[in-house]
């Protein structure tokens, strides 16, 4: 197993909200785990990918992978701050 | 610049002014700047709302707990859904008197103030977003 997922510390299921729910939720729920902390977040709506980027970008938080399965987007954030 | 995938070197912090000129007789214009304004707040931008012209209806007591469109919330609730997570709401009272309206009581989490500051705001703002 990859060293980022097992980082992994809390999932966060967005599927079926859209925007700008899922965005809206992992700025708040990111809060909750520690520095160097990877948070998994799941999202179906067709803006997520996009906007998870322009989000880690300004944020900071680092979005070390984002795969696609089935139409459900996963992501994985480090907590950096 | 535009987005860079898998950037993850942090900006400054910005800050983005939403003047909502569109009144309660357009709801699906009032939306959009608190949508988009929570959404800065959740990406570290600080966010301001200014109501100006017919806009200043949308901050008068109890008009946004009318508005409701589609499958979205309340438009009151996507407003107390702004200013919880930090957006400022300002209201330039004097646009109810310019347009004839009857002056209101405006929303408590929305502060009164004049043309001066929301030239203030636009000059210090690194972005613009008029509805």
């Amino acid at each position: 197993m990859a060293e980022q997922e097992q980082k992994i510390v809390a999932t966060l299921d967005m599927t079926g909200c859209f925007c700008p729910e899922p965005i809206i939720r992992i700025s708040e729920e990111i809060a909750n785990i520690g520095l160097g902390e990877i948070m998994e977040m799941l999202a179906d709506d067709p803006s997520a990918g996009s906007d998870m980027k322009s989000w880690a970008k300004r944020t900071g938080h680092e979005l070390v992978l984002v795969e696609e399965s089935d139409g459900v987007a996963r992501f994985l954030v480090r907590r950096t701050g | 610049m535009g987005i860079v995938p898998g950037d993850a070197i942090m900006a400054d912090k910005k800050t983005i002014l939403y003047v909502l000129t569109s009144g309660i007789d357009t709801p699906e214009r009032a939306y959009s700047p608190f949508v988009l304004a929570t959404t800065a707040a959740a990406m570290g931008v600080d966010a301001t709302v200014y109501f100006l012209g017919r806009g200043v209806t949308v901050a008068k007591t109890g008009e946004a707990d009318r508005i409701k469109l589609g499958e979205f919330p309340k438009l009151s609730d996507v407003i107390k859904r702004a200013v919880d997570a930090g957006v400022r709401l300002m209201v330039c009272d004097q646009s109810s008197q310019l347009l004839g309206l009857d002056r209101g009581d405006y929303i408590d989490a929305a502060d009164v103030v004049g043309a001066a500051t929301l030239n203030d705001l636009a000059l210090d703002a690194d972005a613009i977003l008029s509805f």
